[in-house]
């Protein structure tokens, strides 16, 4: 199992008792505080929307905006109950939870305003018998739950050399993608040049790998050798998807980059083919323009890979019509 | 590791010291407001505590102090169940400190034994205490010590795989040069110690660079995929598989002589032989076997088997050679 597929599936977890025993405390509560209910019950409802999502998602990595919403939700729950003296327990967990909604340094910030917040709210609404004993036991589970988070963040650098390369065909995963398109496209603003992103993928994928697993694979690791060996030295190419690669072609405009697309297709259904099902190759080939980012880059790519025939935004992106090799 | 090993002891001190001096502010507090029955929690834990600190600090290089943390623990945990059960609507404010130390101090299954046993007595105590149980503590406790333990996961999951990682040659699966490095010298002193035998075979396939070039590279890498998972069937669980470099291998046999070695590399030779290799017709392998002799070094005892397979390669291949 991978590192993405662990977390996630530790998140469902917590999500689901986290769920649990909000949804219990809001059925106790409903006599009392009867403006507790929205949020108990929201919280708890987002919670199961979110686990359903992620057990959907639970094997290729997806954003999870929910999380955040519901730690939104979750602090401002345990915020306004800090009015009461006897439920000024619930800000405790804030910490932990923020550390695993939130990506590290984003968790900082909020966690870090989460806390001045809460002391301000403890040091004016709590009698002081019972504050000095809120305050020792927030400050501890926030320096745990920080040591904590940045344990598995120092492990997690420590494993990034191995997460980086996917097992099957040796190349960069997504992960590595992300990160580097970010730095190539802050790179060429600064440098005023070109970049261009190129999608390739096997359109019968499925049928092939249906046939059998191993010539699957095999599809896959042909399609990396062929890709290996048409780049240029400084282009690097990673894998994209369960069917695909991305590469970054650094100092290429569109029309270069839909060049080397189309000799580089003929290399891959060449490759491909001599092994045995011919395979049908869709590229999609998106440009830097202005006002880009990381993710809207690969969106275009994207676009332009699932709609071969729309020409798509002026010059920034270009489709090659798949087609069959023979 | 040892780093991390030693902040976390100097983390732990610091922690004793703050929880002990906090405890003392509490202990003043309380019996200025008369609370005489809620005395005893921190009476008992303050020594411990300013012990606990003393020690800690004494040894904090020095990486012992488990038996410690445990102990401390598992006093709190006491002191926490007394509170319970004497004014549980006070417990709401600190019990929570407790999991999250113990995910910390203890190892992640002792940790959640400890968790859930607190959690179940705290239960108990609090349903049975003469003042009305506060669910709410103990639904916190729930979610505090899930996430703790969600986070420890995992922490563990990540050490342990990053450890195999590390000793493992990504394409084949079996352990790298570098994992050999420490672990057959490890097992040659321990074979030298108990005075048992010791085999080794070096296992190298015939015409691999062919094969390759005729195939291409992908199958040769494949090829050697298949043949170690195969190789790895072959052997007994005890038997520790290298990859020595491109395609030779070394296969070590704790506790197993020269004549074990002979049956095993024999079973080796003909299963790669008649075995059905996708895309490669024929494969063939020669095996050089050594055993171990009394006061052998290890680098004596992988040149004899490379020196046996060298043999086996001159006398034709697709054979195995004793030394």
């Amino acid at each position: 199992m991978t590192d993405y597929q662990i977390r996630v599936r530790l998140k469902i977890f917590f999500l689901l008792i986290a769920a649990l025993v909000v949804s219990f405390y809001s059925y106790m509560q409903t006599a009392s505080f009867g403006w507790q209910q929205p949020l108990t019950l929201s919280f708890s409802l987002i919670a199961v929307l979110n686990v359903i999502y992620l057990y959907f998602n639970r094997n290729e990595f997806a954003y999870d905006p929910l999380s955040a919403i519901l730690l939104g939700i979750y602090a401002a729950f345990a915020l306004i109950t800090l009015i009461h003296v006897q439920s000024a327990h619930w800000i405790y967990l804030v910490p932990l939870f923020g550390y695993t909604a939130l990506p590290f340094r984003v968790a900082h910030y909020v966690v870090g305003t989460f806390i001045v917040m809460a002391l301000i709210m403890v040091v004016r609404s709590i009698p002081s018998l019972e504050q000095f004993r809120v305050l020792v036991t927030f400050s501890v589970s926030a320096g745990l739950a920080l040591v904590f988070a940045i344990r598995n963040e120092q492990k997690s650098i420590q494993m990034d050399f191995f997460r980086a390369t996917d097992p099957l065909t040796q190349t960069f995963t997504r992960r590595k993608l992300e990160e580097d398109l970010t730095r190539e496209i802050v790179r060429a603003e600064r440098e005023g040049s070109q970049l261009s992103l190129i999608l390739i993928q096997i359109d019968n994928f499925r049928a092939i790998n249906e046939k059998s697993y191993e010539e699957g694979n095999q599809a896959l690791r042909d399609l990396a050798d062929a890709i290996k060996s048409s780049i240029r030295a400084y282009d690097n190419y990673y894998r994209f998807s369960g069917t695909g690669f991305a590469i970054i072609m650094p100092v290429t405009t569109a029309q270069e980059a839909e060049q080397y697309a189309r000799n580089m297709k003929k290399r891959c259904q060449i490759q491909i083919s001599l092994r045995g099902e011919p395979a049908s190759i869709s590229q999609g080939v998106a440009s830097l323009d202005v006002g880009d980012n990381t993710q809207s880059l690969i969106e275009q790519a994207k676009n332009a890979l699932s709609a071969p025939d729309s020409s798509g935004p002026v010059r920034a992106v270009n489709s090659l019509n798949s087609s069959e090799a023979h | 590791m040892l780093q991390e090993q030693i902040l976390k002891a100097r983390i732990i001190s610091c922690v004793y010291f703050a929880v002990a001096a906090a405890l003392c502010f509490t202990l003043y507090t309380d019996y200025r407001n008369g609370y005489y029955d809620l005395l005893a929690g921190p009476a008992l834990l303050i020594p411990a505590l300013v012990a606990a600190t003393i020690y800690t600090s004494i040894n904090r290089d020095t990486l012992k102090q488990a038996h410690l943390d445990k102990a401390m623990l598992f006093i709190a945990g006491i002191v926490m169940l007394y509170h319970a059960q004497h004014r549980s609507e006070w417990i709401a404010y600190w019990a929570y400190v407790i999991p999250l130390c113990a995910y910390y101090l203890l190892p992640f299954k002792q940790a959640n034994i400890f968790s859930i046993s607190l959690l179940s007595l705290f239960c108990l105590v609090s349903f049975n205490s003469p003042y009305p149980p506060s669910l709410d503590a103990v639904f916190n406790f729930t979610l505090v010590s899930t996430a703790a333990a969600c986070y420890n996961y995992y922490y563990d999951y990540q050490e342990s795989s990053l450890e195999n990682l590390s000793v493992t040659d990504l394409l084949t699966n079996t352990y790298n040069k570098h994992y050999m490095q420490q672990n057959l010298w490890q097992e040659v002193a321990r074979a030298h110690a108990t005075s048992q035998p010791l085999s080794l075979l070096a296992i190298n396939l015939d015409h691999f660079k062919q094969i390759n070039e005729l195939h291409g590279r992908p199958t040769g890498d494949q090829l050697l995929t298949s043949i170690c998972k195969s190789l790895k069937n072959m052997t007994r669980t005890g038997d520790l598989l290298y990859r020595y470099s491109g395609e030779h291998f070394l296969l070590l046999l704790p506790n197993t002589s020269k004549d074990g070695a002979l049956v095993i590399g024999e079973r080796i030779r003909r299963n790669i032989e008649l075995g059905t290799w996708d895309a490669v017709d024929l494969v063939t392998a020669s095996l050089g076997s050594a055993t171990l002799n009394t006061k052998e070094a290890t680098e004596q005892l992988i040149e004899r088997a490379n020196g046996a397979l060298k043999r086996a390669k001159a006398g034709g291949r697709n054979q195995l050679a004793l030394d």
